[in-house]
């Protein structure tokens, strides 16, 4: 798309060392024990952990999808991606987060596994769990590092697998070394550039376009369409959506583990408030520049309008915003790619290896040690689904966040509904997660979904079965459902 | 659940049927400043009255002290 200079090497070259800085500094930080590798010490204040979740929480869509999809559907993108996530994520970091951070911070819980398999006393749980966030995250991981190559290969011609490689490796290094601590304020570094990197963008294009009344006027003249949502976004999908993006950010395995990292209530109040607001600050300007995209470089097909922002900072910005543009879209990649490999070697170490070989993994510090092989593994892994690029792993990705929607009720059983059993957990995870990838591949089903995405009859499901097998079966003992419920805690 | 969760619950409701907004479904005008239709006026508003909405849980809802640790 257009030639690389020295300015946009440079200011890719800072970015990445100061991730490596960032990493090594951490490292020095970081003690050798596992709540201080995995967790950081559960002593993040508010800053960091807002950044840590929110920087996580943004992936490339924000930098690309986001706006292409404004110059597709228009300006209704706000309310159906940003408003909705602003809305249920913070209840969510109330109604599951906090929850799960205290009993977490009191019985030394750190995975969703962890945590449901202790509050159900049954291992069946902790490994279904375990085995369904898995197969949710490893095509998440593995498209994050394609997204980076292909990102990289059509903005600035780095060939595909230097780009992916690349943003594999240095991720890789600073997670290894820097463990929590290091991913945690590498995002915070990392939500900073794209933060404000899009926010200048904004006004930049803005001012090149004549000002923002005069280019939202041109679209108003020869897109009005792209203004408002009719015919654009369908009611009932518009609600469904709700439940998918929203509701899976609280399943993320990366962000249920962040949310754990805490230091204090306060804390996780801070980033509560906080959420919505970091909504409202940056999503418009990238909607924005997609919106106006559409009328100053029309005729896009899918694939290529998501490249809709970088386009526009080439064609109306100096060649300086292209080195910030890309810095901002890696920061995006990363964060959430780092804390998925940092949370994936956490779960390999303590929910496989940890419950089968307990002995062994807790011996002399091999838990921090085996932690950081898996990291590493998980980055050859990704490294040979990026050269690989399996079909399945975009047809797992499809489903994904909606299977880890079909999680929620079971977290929400297990700290609101003292009779929830384990064969109830079971069945809620087990049955809306075998039938989902008939509602996606398959016409068997569709006619239940009665116009609303799969995820609403699923969800329904998940939930009556929750239900009807808690009431057929024999709950925890009471010494374990008190642990959970004690008001004291 | 405690009665003010319940209540929390309701109002969440209460943003969802206005997130779903299907009066205002096709509509643009007013544009504020020349450059902000109706769309993102009233979900920012509604942005902004689910931050409050969050202060009133962590003040009101949200009573525990982190001290206990």
């Amino acid at each position: 798309m257009t030639e690389i200079t020295a300015d946009v090497l440079a200011i890719a070259g800072i970015y990445l060392v100061a991730l490596l800085g960032i990493g090594w500094w951490s490292y020095r930080k970081t003690l050798p024990t596992p709540e201080d590798f995995f967790m950081a010490g559960r002593a993040f204040g508010p800053v960091v952990l807002i950044f840590a979740v929110y920087a996580t929480n943004m992936t490339a869509f924000y930098m690309l999808g986001t706006p292409g999809n404004a110059y597709r559907q228009g300006i209704g993108t706000y309310g159906y991606i940003a408003f909705a996530s602003a809305l249920v994520i913070p209840a969510m970091f109330y109604f599951i987060g906090y929850r799960a951070w205290r009993v977490g911070k009191r019985y030394g819980y750190m995975t969703p596994s962890e945590l449901l398999g202790a509050r159900y006393e049954s291992p069946a749980v902790a490994l279904v769990l375990f085995g369904l966030l898995v197969v949710y995250t490893v095509p998440y991981i593995v498209t994050s590092v394609i997204g980076a190559g292909l990102a990289l290969e059509s903005l600035a011609k780095i060939p595909y697998m230097w780009g992916a490689a690349g943003v594999l490796l240095i991720t890789m290094l600073y997670t290894v070394f820097g463990g929590m601590r290091g991913t945690a304020w590498t995002s915070v570094f990392q939500g900073l550039v794209f933060i404000v990197v899009g926010l200048l963008a904004f006004v930049l294009i803005a001012n090149a376009l004549g000002g923002f009344p005069a280019i939202t006027q041109k679209v108003y003249t020869e897109r009005p369409e792209l203004l408002q949502r009719a015919g654009n976004f369908d009611p009932k999908d518009w609600f469904s959506f709700l439940f998918i993006a929203p509701l899976a950010v609280i399943a993320f395995p990366h962000v249920f583990m962040r949310i754990l990292t805490g230091r204090s209530e306060r804390t996780l109040k801070a980033l509560t408030v906080v959420y919505p607001l970091l909504f409202l600050l940056t999503w418009p300007p990238v909607i924005y520049i997609g919106l106006w995209g559409s009328v100053v470089i029309p005729g896009l097909d899918a694939r290529s309008s998501d490249a809709i922002l970088p386009m526009m900072i080439t064609r109306f910005l100096p060649p300086v915003m292209l080195g910030l543009g890309l810095a901002a879209i890696w920061a995006a990649i990363m964060s959430t790619l780092d804390a998925m490999m940092l949370t994936l070697s956490t779960m390999l170490t303590r929910d496989l290896l940890g419950r089968f070989f307990p002995g062994y993994v807790r011996e002399k510090g091999r838990e921090v040690v085996l932690g950081r092989i898996f990291i590493v593994l998980i980055a050859l892994l990704a490294l040979a689904g990026a050269v690989i690029r399996p079909g399945t792993i975009y047809d797992i990705a499809k489903f994904a966040f909606t299977g880890y929607s079909l999680t929620v009720p079971a977290m929400l059983a297990s700290f609101y509904w003292k009779r929830s059993t384990a064969w109830g957990v079971l069945a809620s995870l087990v049955i809306p997660n075998l039938l989902l990838p008939f509602y996606y591949f398959t016409p068997y089903l569709s006619w239940s979904t009665f116009g609303f995405l799969p995820v609403v009859p699923l969800l329904m499901l998940s939930l009556v079965l929750l239900v009807l097998v808690s009431l057929w079966t024999r709950p925890p003992s009471e010494q374990t459902v008190r642990r959970f419920f004690d008001p004291h805690l | 659940m405690s009665l003010k969760e319940r209540l929390f619950v309701l109002v969440l409701i209460v943003f969802v049927v206005l997130h779903l907004d299907l009066w205002g479904w096709g509509q643009i005008e007013p544009m504020l400043f020349g450059w902000i239709p109706y769309h993102i006026w009233y979900h920012g508003l509604l942005t902004l009255s689910v931050a409050l909405c969050m202060v009133w849980l962590v003040v009101w809802v949200w009573r525990r002290d982190s001290s206990k640790f």
